[in-house]
């Protein structure tokens, strides 16, 4: 199953799709190679979904190259397009923006975390290591 | 106009139904808050007694926000107050009526947000397979893999609990820290803490009661309270293991989290490994007293509340106004 890409009220996460811009990011990670607006259109087509315009489609690969999802080059009159990042790679980097903020005491009550709060202290940490560690070979 | 105020005030104080009118909207906010600040330092004494703290946290929150908003609903929207006879008073209703729309249009709108954070990391998640789901079918619950490289492990779902674990902490964790911390979380589930939780945030987020510190004194107390039901039946070594691979953090993370560390990281791992401290001989009769002075402001506060709904303010500015 493929996770979804993550999309958050304004704030939330720097940076997100909308739900138009993952079916595009979907098609240009699915294609190896680099892609025009026409297939782009045409994947869509084929995948059986909502028909989209061929400029809102050029818009869409125009604004997500702006945002650095995409890295845009001439091929001829048109312009074509690729990936910066794996699906794989943007979505943990996603994931990652997402777990941030709830770690940084920006509490979410829906949500207990086991450790809401990291140690800065090595030393403390060694120490409790320590502890640990000496209390295990006394059982033993 | 200000004889026949003093009038008013004067048998409104008199005649005992002051809760019932639309004095409850000076009174009990005034109520409300002085109960919060008298109880607080005396929770916060029943420290070595985490699995009473914590409930009887929440409750002084709920207790008087629920009685205040109750108060203010039922004077507002029942009609008969005596303050309705004047135009001030309804300009005074009119405005603590948009008050109570707006405040509680901001926390449901917080809620809902915070809800669909949650269920957005639940949607980027996937099923845990193999051992670890076999682990957490036994505690009853469900595990779901996060791919982050930040170690984290939580509980989410009001209902339906979930176990959100990044793949950094399946990594990093053992056979024995994972049941630990499985332990943990069913604890919380089990206590219904995120329920109880989201009631105590959105209560505070509705209104202006003087009780973070209550709030923080819950959360902590519900982790110390879930440390102990899971040292029942799992190693307090491998819980204390496992809290310290979580709590340290990676990158960039580390220094910013730090900053805000609230520290009950160092207790909950003294507690493991050294054991609870021997509770104070009070204890009980601190943990009573508290409960009973919620219950009578619990009785207390619904005597009026009933009353209003039944009856019509004996108050009335009509009766003083008019020949």
């Amino acid at each position: 199953m493929r996770p979804r890409i993550l999309r958050l009220t304004k704030g939330a996460v720097p940076s997100a799709l909308g739900p138009l811009e993952t079916k595009v990011m979907d098609v240009v990670w699915d294609s190896s190679d680099w892609v025009s607006v026409a297939d782009v259109s045409a994947s869509l087509d084929e995948r059986g979904e909502k028909p989209l315009a061929y400029t809102t489609v050029k818009t869409i690969l125009s604004n997500l190259a702006e945002k650095k999802h995409l890295r845009k080059k001439a091929a001829g009159k048109a312009n074509v397009f690729r990936a910066v990042k794996d699906r794989e790679t943007f979505q943990r980097e996603m994931i990652t923006q997402m777990v941030r903020p709830l770690l940084r005491m920006q509490r979410n009550p829906f949500l207990t975390h086991l450790v809401d709060e990291l140690i800065d202290d090595d030393k403390g940490l060694a120490e409790f290591e320590r502890l640990l560690a000496e209390r295990r070979s006394k059982r033993r | 106009m200000i004889h026949e105020f003093a009038i008013y005030a004067a048998k409104c104080l008199g005649s005992g139904a002051i809760l019932s009118s639309l004095c409850a909207i000076v009174i009990v906010p005034v109520l409300s808050w002085l109960t919060i600040r008298l109880l607080m330092p005396r929770i916060r004494k029943l420290d070595g007694d985490a699995s009473w703290q914590g409930p009887i946290a929440a409750a002084a929150v709920l207790v008087p926000a629920a009685l205040l908003v109750g108060l203010l609903i039922i004077n507002l929207f029942r009609g008969g107050s005596p303050c309705l006879d004047y135009v001030v008073g309804r300009g005074i209703a009119v405005a603590l009526g948009a008050w109570i729309l707006v405040a509680f249009s901001r926390a449901t709108w917080l809620a809902v947000r915070r809800y669909r954070e949650a269920r957005m990391l639940v949607s980027c998640s996937q099923p845990a397979t193999g051992n670890l789901f076999e682990m957490a079918r036994v505690y009853g619950l469900s595990v779901r893999i996060l791919p982050n490289d930040e170690p984290l492990c939580a509980l989410t779902g009001l209902f339906r609990p979930v176990v959100l674990m990044s793949s950094a902490a399946a990594d990093i964790l053992s056979e024995a820290e994972l049941r630990a911390a499985l332990r943990h979380e069913s604890a919380h589930a089990r206590r219904g803490d995120l329920i109880v939780g989201s009631l105590v945030s959105f209560c505070l987020d509705l209104l202006p009661l003087p009780a973070s510190a209550l709030h923080e004194m819950y959360l902590s107390a519900r982790e110390f309270a879930a440390d102990r039901e899971a040292v029942r039946q799992e190693s307090a070594e491998a819980l204390a293991s496992a809290l310290i691979a979580l709590s340290r953090g990676k990158g960039e993370l580390r220094g910013a989290v730090a900053l805000a560390s609230k520290d009950t990281i160092r207790p909950r791992l003294r507690e493991l490994l050294f054991g609870r401290p021997a509770p104070d001989a009070s204890i009980a009769w601190r943990r009573t007293v508290m409960i009973s002075a919620l219950a009578v402001l619990l009785v207390g506060g619904l005597m009026p509340a009933a009353d209003g709904l039944l009856h019509r303010s004996p108050c009335l500015m009509s009766d003083m106004v008019s020949p």
